[in-house]
């Protein structure tokens, strides 16, 4: 019998994340939907490291993390070995009263030191603060091609111009719509970035709280570009940890929170995420389990 | 698959309501999305329904098991993507128990299983059926076995057909599947015994031509079982038989699939996504089948129609009669968002949900399902002037206009909150705490 599959004119951009001295991982490139262009091109797996722990932090994710500072955080994350190391700034956050261990640039000066992993770099979602603080973390990162975000619709202009100059990738969010999704990426590529140098966040719902949406949302903007939509065919990042952390679920036991965060995840991998940010290094060890099987 | 136009010119044509649509047209439309049958009109021709039919025949077979009067239905599905219509049954998920434990602690296995509640969106859920495998090759302990646990669907796992013989004897109210061997007798046998009957096949040219094989026996009750080496196999060939079932139209392949998770969780998960109708699994553990279960719950759910939260008085936290109370509308992805932003504010609160057709903030607004009737409505049907000694409503921004009256109405001060749910921690922190 002849296995008749559907043929995609479209490809997904490659996207390439760190170099210089620093390990360069790479993700993307599909022909087909998930898991079935061959060779497969997995997905990266990045673990989050905050720079400061809120006191309403889950108490599971508290445990793994708050005993030691910064660095430490970061040299414990990178001994479960992920792809990538996401860097998230929380406390520039006008909500956040605890003072981190020094400012945003000056902890990732030390950051950058102990550790050669690729890099994605967060602010802390307040668009004003992020559009201040990025591009001085951008700078800091000169041509050490990290990954950094997030830019939305308010702050792209400088974030955009900022990568642009120092070679770095950005990720661009829009609240589930496609139209927005594309929109922000032509306003980006205008800027001087170009679209194999985006990632979309198409935004991130934990399993239980809207997670059909989002999973859809990925859905279709994988097809459309693989049909041919040049403007959407960037690379797909969720951030997987922060929302499965959140839940109700997660509050009530460690191993529910970590069946929580890992079947997310399954289901952003299989709508056709290429990056999934986590916050629990044993789901981190689950997932790549499954995925060395895969490849 | 006709359109709705070419379903059209086979109608009447006359306009006359009795399928309960306004048109022709609008009926013609209906059925072109599957939501009605043509028989629907009581003055179709023969012929043009006939044809109808058959055109509009699912490309994958519904398949019934299960306890009679209360059947489980999987397959019957229409397309690759979720978006592209819906996915119409959900996977049974089936609990492996092993036939070479005592009767005792099959009994407590059982036992377990029923008490196991799972609450998914205020409902609640029960494990769909159990999967009792014959390891002990006894036909006496088997059938002891299945008449155990006779009051759950079962899936009996057996290469030996005496074994399931008999059990299937001791299963008077139910119509079992069947896990064996795909040889004519057991075709012959499952057919007479009223039973599904499992194919099974080590690759999709194998599964095709054994179906074919199995139908032309004039038996369609089977589910395809593609015995695969690894995770990466089951990947391919689920996805293939099924486009091969729905875009090619592959009659042999338009059948439900079953796949064996294991006990392996991320496994299971991705049989959800991915296009099995039956999955088995060798766990008991309540926090992974809850995680399965609710994953299972989001992607069937139906994309065409909003998800609805019940419009009721939701208490986050253990609010007190000092607490905030915000009022939005019943879309369940405003409820979880805005229900997300409380627990991480860490404010107890109210949160009044209205009776607004599913629909989100600004939508139910425009249509008048977000009125300041309705909202008054839902405070006096609460009862939250019970629970709260204040009289503030924290009202979403983006309907401020809304104020002056339901103040008018209700009698309650409203107040102005954040226009996205992100915004409410620092909301109530700053005009709350």
């Amino acid at each position: 019998m002849e296995v008749i599959r559907a043929e995609y004119k479209g490809k997904i951009c490659t996207l390439h994340v760190g170099g210089m001295k620093r390990q360069t991982v790479s993700c993307g490139g599909h022909t087909s939907p998930p898991f079935l262009s061959t060779p497969y091109q997995r997905p990266l797996l990045a673990l989050e490291v905050y720079d400061v722990i809120l006191p309403d932090q889950n108490q599971y994710l508290k445990k793994i993390w708050s005993a030691e500072d910064f660095i430490s955080r970061i040299k414990k994350a990178e001994s479960y070995s992920p792809d990538v190391l996401c860097l998230r700034f929380i406390s520039a956050s006008p909500d956040v009263n605890i003072a981190a261990e020094g400012q945003p640039a000056e902890l990732l000066i030390q950051a950058k030191a102990v550790t050669d992993l690729p890099l994605i770099i967060t602010g802390c979602g307040d668009n004003t603060k992020d559009e201040e603080m990025l591009p001085l973390l951008s700078d800091e990162m000169k041509d050490e091609n990290v990954l950094l975000g997030v830019a939305t619709e308010e702050n792209y202009r400088m974030l955009a111009v900022s990568c642009s100059v120092n070679d770095h990738s950005l990720i661009a969010e829009t609240p589930l719509d496609l139209s927005l999704a594309k929109q922000l990426n032509i306003l980006i590529q205008n800027m001087g970035l170009p679209v194999e140098r985006i990632v979309m966040h198409h935004a991130t719902a934990a399993l239980g709280y809207g997670l059909e949406y989002c999973y859809s949302i990925l859905e279709k903007s994988r097809l459309a570009a693989l049909e041919g939509d040049h403007m959407l065919s960037s690379v797909m990042l969720n951030f997987v940890g922060q929302e499965s952390w959140k839940t109700r679920e997660a509050q009530k036991s460690e191993q529910l929170g970590i069946n929580w965060e890992t079947v997310t995840a399954l289901a952003y991998i299989e709508g056709g995420a290429d990056i999934i940010v986590l916050d629990h290094p044993e789901c981190l060890i689950r997932l790549r389990a499954l995925l060395d099987q895969w490849t | 698959m006709m359109t709705g136009l070419q379903i059209y010119n086979q109608l009447p044509k006359t306009n006359c309501r009795k399928c309960g649509f306004p048109t022709c047209l609008a009926f013609a439309m209906a059925i072109s999305q599957r939501r009605v049958s043509p028989d629907n009109c009581p003055d179709i021709s023969s012929e043009a329904e006939k044809l109808l039919s058959e055109a509009m025949r699912p490309p994958m077979n519904k398949i019934k098991f299960g306890l009679k009067h209360n059947e489980m239905e999987i397959g019957g599905e229409e397309v690759l993507y979720r978006h592209e219509r819906t996915f119409y049954h959900q996977p049974a998920l089936a609990l492996l128990l092993s036939d070479t434990v005592s009767l005792e602690e099959l009994k407590d296995a059982i036992e377990t299983i029923r008490d196991m509640d799972f609450e998914l969106l205020g409902e609640i859920f029960k494990i769909d059926m159990l999967a009792i495998k014959n390891d002990s090759r006894n036909p006496d302990i088997f059938s002891e076995c299945a008449h155990l646990a006779r009051d759950f669907p079962l899936l009996l796992i057996s290469e030996d057909i005496d074994s399931v013989r008999k059990a299937r004897s001791v299963l008077k109210d139910q119509i079992p599947i069947i896990l064996g061997d795909s040889s004519e007798e057991w075709i012959e046998f499952a057919h007479n015994a009223d039973s599904v009957l499992v194919i099974r096949g080590s690759s999709l040219d194998e599964l095709a031509q054994k179906s074919k094989q199995v139908q032309s026996h004039h038996f369609n009750n089977i589910i395809l079982y593609p015995e695969v080496k690894n995770i990466k196999e089951a990947l391919v060939t689920f996805s293939s038989s099924r486009e091969m079932a729905i875009k090619s139209n592959c009659q042999s392949l338009g059948f439900p699939l079953l796949g064996r998770a294991g006990k392996d969780l991320v496994i299971a998960a991705h049989f959800i996504c991915k296009y099995a109708g039956i999955i088995i699994l060798e766990t008991t553990d309540y926090e992974e089948l809850l995680t399965l279960m609710t994953l299972r719950f989001n992607i069937y759910s139906d994309p065409r129609k909003p998800l609805m939260m019940e419009p009721k008085l939701y208490e986050i936290g253990k609010p007190g009669e000092n607490s905030p109370v915000l009022v939005t509308t019943n879309f369940a992805l405003t409820y979880h968002m805005v229900h997300s932003e409380i627990v991480t504010s860490h404010v107890p609160c109210f949160l009044l949900i209205t009776a607004s057709d599913g629909l989100s903030v600004l939508s139910a607004w425009a249509a008048d399902k977000f009125s300041s009737e309705i909202i008054t409505k839902s405070i006096k049907n609460s009862r939250i002037e019970d629970k709260v000694s204040h009289r503030k409503i924290i009202i979403p921004g983006c309907v401020a206009s809304l104020k002056m009256k339901l103040e008018t109405e209700s009698g309650w001060e409203a107040l102005i909150g954040p226009g996205d749910a992100p915004m409410i921690p620092q909301f109530l922190k700053a005009h709350w705490v």
